[in-house]
């Protein structure tokens, strides 16, 4: 049943991702890109990742599909409505993006041999509650560095976007 | 809690191709019954306003573009407010403190973009 | 993980406290002072945070502990490399207060940015664990991009930041993909259990981990510029604006280098058949490569850019040698980067102080007669090129000179030979210099004038250079500290 599923919405996201590289208009490509996220959601859903559905839909659909119009709109019109067609300098990412390709299907298909320490989620998950409660458990306790460089990451973007963006009225 | 199934999302699933249908339907059915006579006025973006000039994709300013980061950086801080939310209680102080620092940190970052103009609208 | 343990862990975090607060303190005191308030105030704060989180590191000299459930180290290297990279900062900002007032850049963004660049990349001189390792390189290359483009009205500091931003992240996106194909195989992100699991038997072999590994090394390619992914650096450092280029030069490669140095000999040591070839071909081509792209240079800042790439290659000798004898390869390219980081500080330190209101200073023409206009600087130029190029009383003989003996130790011949051919070629470009100083008439008269900051950064730098070529027992002996506490 899930299997069916899986196969339903990762078929959906493989099409519309395709579409996105393939399409000529870049307001279409975005659509394509929202269908792309919003199947991968559904995929971490099904992996019982419902918190990264969540960031999935609520940051990637939400936020950036905005700033990605919003960079469009910043645009003229006339010179970027439709993406350049096939020339010759394409042939070098095609032929890598193909090799590239066979060689994850190639790694994928052999043999995906883990040499580590297996984790108990499972366990962690029906003590804590789910999914994101663990993920909370670990974030706030044990990751809490990355978490507070997260905070000035972000704040270095919002300098970032006030300093390139706003002149300063003489 | 059961870990096993996805059950539990199928009533979403239905949710979500219910609502599909029915939109469709309303369409299709209005589609249908709907008097069929069109010219070209009626067409047109505004059927009693005035003629809509240029084109309909304009360059915007890039002040747009600054409150789009501004809405991105506190989209993410509320995603981690929503994991903090649900298991501070089982962490204490110190889980309370970093929030803080957190929420402290990017309230910096408002203040800045406020005082520099970035929240005003002008040109 | 309890409370107690969480305070403890954040009295070793603060150098890093420090600089993140002057960095935010900075940023409110810009916001909430008038304009008219002189951004010079603001340089002088910043450089005493970061003199202020120096004396925190050096304290920690000594240590050897792992904070924040193995996040990060807290031990000699991280020190070494930590004062490295705050000295850089300091230099920068020395040397940045003159040049925003002359590029009518004065923005006080400016320092907030360099101490937030620098913060990452100390976070990343510590780090041992992916997910810490890739924070501090985003906040380095996020902070990096946009002072990249700092001047906005001036095109080729635009171009130079959209280049870089595009090009680096195009990078982090295939070292973050390698990061997780490693962590899908080996279920940790921290180095000490990536060890673990390569050292269990089988355990050094499997396409999904030498993909990982390949892509890992591919992205650290990019932001070290290594040759083949070397080509947006010559644009990127010629636009952006000069005391930020020395900023890049030398911070993001030393930190990447220090993450390097953590991972491949030490976590990755199982695979070093594999990473070794890599790296020795890479080594191979960065070095030639970039060497005969700087002899076509009319720019000294873009031929800078070439040669810093080239030391990187040297660098690469380094920890190419590491496959056979740890200690030795280690500790050269220790001491390769911190002769390579004065001398490289001190070049474009000349540069700035060559730039003058609507003269940017940066071709070989502008230092035409320099040795007449500027004794001193000529000198001090000239001190700055022997050591890049080599030449003993500098810093950069030995340095060089270690990392050619790690590679005959470690029977990379070929690879030393190669370097030393390529030693001798790169004479021709740093001597031009020089050449150009002394053997030609000023093209015009006017006396340059030393700032005061500017002239503390220049002998600092020169002092240090010398200082090293001189009497380098005391900075081996910091470099053999460094590597047994990585042991």
């Amino acid at each position: 049943m899930s299997y069916i599923f899986f196969i339903i919405f990762s078929l959906i996201a493989i099409v519309s991702a395709i579409r996105v590289v393939c399409t000529k208009q870049l307001v279409h490509a975005i659509l394509w890109l929202v269908v792309t996220f919003l199947s991968t959601a559904c995929l971490f859903v099904m992996l019982h990742a419902e918190f990264l559905a969540a960031v999935q839909v609520l940051v990637y659909t939400g936020a950036i599909i905005i700033l990605y119009v919003f960079a469009i709109m910043l645009t003229t019109p006339k010179e970027a409505k439709t993406i350049p067609q096939f020339y010759v300098r394409k042939i070098m990412p095609i032929v890598l993006g193909v090799l590239f390709f066979f060689q994850l299907a190639v790694m994928v298909l052999t043999r995906f041999d883990f040499i580590g320490k297996k984790g108990d989620l499972v366990a962690m998950m029906s003590k804590w509650g789910g999914n994101a409660e663990v993920l909370g458990k670990f974030l706030y306790t044990d990751y809490i560095l990355p978490f507070e460089l997260v905070s000035i990451i972000l704040l270095v973007a919002i300098i970032g976007a006030v300093v390139l963006a706003i002149r300063r009225s003489s | 809690m059961q870990l096993s199934g996805i059950s539990i999302y199928i009533p979403i699933l239905f949710f979500i191709v219910f609502s599909g249908i029915v939109a469709k339907l309303m369409l299709s059915l209005g589609r249908i019954w709907r008097p069929q006579n069109q010219y070209s006025e009626k067409t047109s973006p505004y059927e009693c306003g005035m003629e809509p000039e240029g084109e309909a994709w304009e360059r915007v300013v890039p002040r747009y573009y600054i409150y789009a980061m501004l809405f991105l950086a506190f989209d993410v801080e509320a995603l981690f407010l929503f994991v903090w939310a649900i298991v501070f209680d089982r962490i204490g102080m110190f889980a309370f403190i970093e929030m803080i620092l957190f929420i402290a940190i990017l309230l910096v970052g408002l203040f800045y973009a406020w005082a520099k103009g970035a929240l005003d609208w002008r040109y | 993980m309890n409370t107690a343990q969480l305070w403890t862990d954040t009295l070793y975090l603060l150098p890093e406290i420090i600089i993140a607060l002057t960095g935010l303190l900075a940023l409110v005191w810009d916001f909430i002072s008038p304009e008219s308030v002189k951004k010079s105030r603001l340089a002088l704060f910043s450089l005493f945070g970061i003199m202020l989180a120096a004396v925190f590191c050096f304290m920690q000299a000594g240590l050897d502990k792992q904070i924040f459930s193995n996040l990060l180290a807290v031990d000699y290297f991280a020190v070494v490399y930590k004062i490295i990279l705050l000295v850089t900062a300091g230099m920068v900002i020395l040397m940045s207060m003159n040049y925003l007032k002359v590029q009518d850049t004065q923005r006080g963004e400016y320092y907030v940015l360099i101490l937030f660049s620098t913060l990452g990349m100390m976070v990343m001189a510590a780090a041992t664990n992916f997910i810490s390792m890739y924070l501090g390189l985003e906040l380095t290359a996020i902070s990096c991009y946009i002072l990249c483009g700092f001047m906005i009205k001036d095109k080729a500091s635009n171009e130079s930041a959209i280049k870089y931003f595009i090009l680096g992240l195009f990078a982090s996106a295939i070292l973050v993909y390698g990061i997780s194909l490693i962590y899908g195989v080996c279920g940790s992100l921290n180095f000490s259990q990536i060890q673990q699991a390569l050292s269990r038997p089988g355990g050094n072999s499997g396409v999904v981990l030498l993909t990982g590994m390949v892509m890992l090394i591919v992205g650290f390619g990019f932001k070290m510029a290594v040759v083949p992914f070397h080509m947006w650096m010559p644009d990127v450092y010629e636009g952006a604006p000069t005391p930020v280029t020395a900023f890049m030069s030398i911070g993001p490669k030393v930190a990447c280098f220090a993450v390097a140095l953590r991972f491949f000999p030490i976590a990755a040591y199982a695979l070093r058949v594999q990473w070794g070839f890599i790296f020795a071909i890479l080594a191979a081509i960065t070095i030639t490569l970039a060497n005969f792209h700087a002899l076509r240079q009319e720019s000294v800042k873009r031929m800078l850019a070439y040669s810093g790439i080239s030391h990187v290659g040297y660098a690469l000798i380094g920890l190419v040698a590491t496959t056979v004898d740890r200690q030795i390869g280690l500790m050269s390219v220790i001491v390769y980067f911190l002769v390579y980081f004065t001398a490289n500080v001190g070049a474009f330190g000349v540069i700035v102080l060559l730039c003058q209101k609507g003269r940017m200073g940066e071709k070989f023409d502008d230092f035409k007669g320099l040795g007449k206009r500027s004794p001193f600087a000529a000198m001090l130029m000239t001190i700055f090129m022997l050591s890049l190029l080599g030449i003993p009383p500098t810093g950069g003989f030995l340095a060089k000179v270690w990392v050619f003996a790690a590679a005959v130790k470690a029977d990379y011949m070929w690879l030393a030979v190669i370097g030393v051919i390529n030693a001798i070629i790169s004479a021709y470009y740093y001597l031009r210099v020089t050449v150009m100083m002394y053997m030609h008439d000023p093209e015009e008269q006017s006396s340059l004038s030393f700032t005061p900051a500017l002239a503390v950064a220049l002998y600092i730098m020169a002092f240090f250079t010398l200082y090293m070529g001189v009497f380098p027992g005391s900075f081996f002996e910091l470099a053999k500290k460094s590597v047994i506490a990585l042991l």
